[in-house]
């Protein structure tokens, strides 16, 4: 119970209004923005962090999403333990080999809607399924996207805001 | 005292005795004793406290030997709490109470000793419960056995992430804590639960005692949902031509529901509709308020392939949790009462005829707005699809959806299927397409199939 508080005594959102993105001239501006806070869809379970993404389409048309799950967000996570790069899990390093041999038919369902302009969407990313999360210390998490994955010549990085989360001593009582 | 000298009244002189009317079940009225010095009991009578500093009462020696002068007895007055060997109504700090954390009734002592209703406590399904006892720290011994029983479906803990999901049980040694932590995973309000704890102790030259049972009770409320799937044996599709991502090439793929072509590619599937949809609708849902959470455990995901010379190849795309936990919400509705599912796999030119079979359960979880609550489940949707692709080697279209595919789905409310998961979803691998990965455009191997590990 101590512990499971702890947790969210440590939970600290950065939120940021503004949209944060690399732009580079002649490419087409980013038609979205991205929010992250972190949940609890499992209840507090120790070590497990998992972000709630919020996909707001600022542009207006639709947005289609890529329904294959490994790529419908292609979300990358920028995830710093004490201002170093946290270790990635072998699922981070499967889901990397993956998308770099892409292949959505091969047995995976896929996901289908799609989002008007304006409206938001929701989506979980266990962040601490692809980064070692378990070590003591501040994690400063922030998720990215690119507006045109499979284009690099056109697409424009969009950040999230940064979310920092404490990973207490084990049996310490107070933030670290 | 002089030995010889039968019946003579005494006088004791002390302080803090304990009278008559002031005397509680707790710490009754002062006894006193005479015990020689050979360790006999001098017999007494008429004792009476007079006040909390004069006793008195009336001594009887043995005649033993009337000139000895020199013999003495100790007399002892008792006062607090009672010695005299201990009836279970006297062991106290048997009572339950809340943990100061819990709502509504923190930090209460719930329970009744008496046989008297204690009062019913309302708490909500997947809530933590936290009873701790007051064990009365004046005690100077340990009890040797404590004893908790907990009436209906109690765990101690559920632990649903994307790597795997299981459940703790509440064991005996759980039950034999001064305090307890447990979850209750089914409602149920309309006959309330309960609660009982019991400690025994052993006590030097009485042997071992327990204390009274301590009885709580409580109303377990939770949402009672159900789950419409919407589907159609028709929303097979035949999909193509798609282009390949970074090759000049193109394919075709069979998907329960239909894919946006225009749109896609091998590494950017568009799906333009669902196969099927999952609708839930909860009522009787607790003021806390709470949140759904889907999961879908996949049973079977297999391609079977036959080539034109009638040689076959089967693969299994391997069984577990689909995709993440929890699963994806649609882009369209974050409510988190709606779900769907497009799945369906690439075909390969050199089969003639390539069958897709797919079963999986769909659950949902409702988790309260209660800090330190887990999610327990409502229900599920069971469902079932097959369909074969033919190629129609040498006619056109290249591919189709031949006669006979199928879908079905059933809904069933969730309930205690017994240890040790007692109806939670529970897993130990992720199925995703990364992790279903399959060659493409290889001879196909005779039938096989992968020994995946099976859910629990």
């Amino acid at each position: 119970m101590r512990k499971s508080a702890l947790y969210s005594l440590v939970t600290i959102f950065l939120m940021q209004t503004f949209t944060m993105y690399s732009q580079a001239p002649g490419k087409p501006a980013p038609g979205f923005n991205l929010t992250i806070s972190e949940v609890h869809p499992g209840g507090m379970i120790p070590n497990v962090h998992t972000l709630l993404v919020e996909y707001t389409n600022t542009s207006k048309v639709d947005y289609h999403p890529n329904g294959c799950w490994e790529f419908r967000g292609m979300y990358n996570m920028i995830v710093l333990s004490d201002g170093i790069p946290a270790k990635e899990t072998d699922n981070m390093r499967k889901l990397r080999k993956f998308r770099d041999g892409a292949n959505c038919f091969e047995g995976g369902g896929l996901i289908a809607g799609y989002l008007k302009p304006g409206k938001t969407s929701k989506e979980y990313l266990e962040v601490s399924y692809y980064y070692d999360m378990t070590k003591p210390g501040t994690y400063e998490i922030t998720v990215t996207r690119e507006t045109f994955p499979w284009n690099p010549e056109k697409s424009v990085t969009v950040k999230s805001n940064t979310l920092t989360i404490v990973v207490p001593e084990p049996g310490s009582t107070e933030p670290q | 005292m002089v030995r010889g000298k039968n019946l003579q009244q005494r006088r004791l002189k002390g302080t803090g005795f304990v009278t008559a009317d002031k005397a509680t079940a707790e710490c009754p009225e002062t006894s006193a004793s005479i015990t020689a010095a050979d360790g006999s009991t001098v017999p007494v009578s008429g004792v009476t406290v007079v006040d909390k500093t004069k006793i008195t009462l009336t001594v009887a020696p043995q005649v033993t030997d009337p000139t000895d002068p020199t013999e003495t007895a100790t007399v002892t007055a008792v006062t607090g709490p009672n010695t005299s060997p201990p009836t279970p109504a006297n062991i106290l700090g048997n009572q339950i109470l809340c943990d100061p954390n819990m709502p509504d009734c923190g930090g209460n002592v719930i329970s009744t000793v008496d046989g008297a209703p204690p009062p019913v406590q309302n708490v909500v399904v997947g809530q933590k419960i936290v009873l701790n006892t007051n064990t009365n720290p004046n005690l100077p011994i340990t009890p040797y056995k404590t004893t908790w029983t907990v009436d209906g479906t109690r765990i101690k803990n559920y632990a649903p992430t994307t790597a795997s999901a299981s459940v703790t049980e509440l064991k005996g040694m759980d039950l034999a804590q001064p305090n307890i932590t447990f979850y209750w995973v089914y409602q149920n309000s309309s006959i309330p639960v309960t609660v009982t704890y019991q400690y025994c102790v052993n006590i030097p030259g009485v042997g071992n005692q327990c204390s009274p049972v301590a009885n709580a009770t409580f109303n377990v409320s939770g949402p009672t949902g159900f789950i419409t799937p919407t589907y159609d044996p028709g929303n097979w599709s035949l999909n193509g031509p798609i282009p390949v991502c970074g090759k000049k090439k193109t394919i075709y793929a069979l998907y329960f529901g239909s894919l946006n072509v225009a749109e896609s590619t091998s590494c950017q599937a568009v799906a333009s509709s669902a196969g099927i949809t999952f609708t839930a609708s909860l009522s009787d849902v607790p003021s806390s308020g709470g949140t759904n959470a889907w999961v879908q455990l996949i049973s079977s995901n297999t391609l079977s392939a036959v080539t034109p010379t009638g040689k076959q190849a089967i693969s299994n795309y391997g069984t577990g949790l689909d995709k993440s936990f929890p699963y994806p919400l649609p882009l369209d509705d974050s409510s988190g009462n709606v779900v769907n599912d497009v799945p369906g796999s690439g075909l390969n030119t050199i089969y003639a005829t390539e069958t897709k079979d797919f079963s999986a359960n769909m659950y949902l979880l409702w988790t309260p707005q209660i800090s330190g609550s887990i999610p327990v489940p409502i229900g599920y949707v069971s469902w079932t699809i097959s369909a074969t692709a033919d190629q129609n080697v040498g006619q056109s279209p290249p591919w189709a959806v031949a006669d006979g595919a199928t879908a079905t789905a059933t809904f069933t409310v969730s309930t205690d299927t017994g240890a040790p998961t007692h109806g939670l979803p529970t897993w130990k691998r992720v199925v995703t397409a990364a992790s279903a990965a399959l060659p493409s455009d290889v001879e196909p191997d005779p039938v096989q199939m992968d020994g995946e590990e099976e859910n629990q």
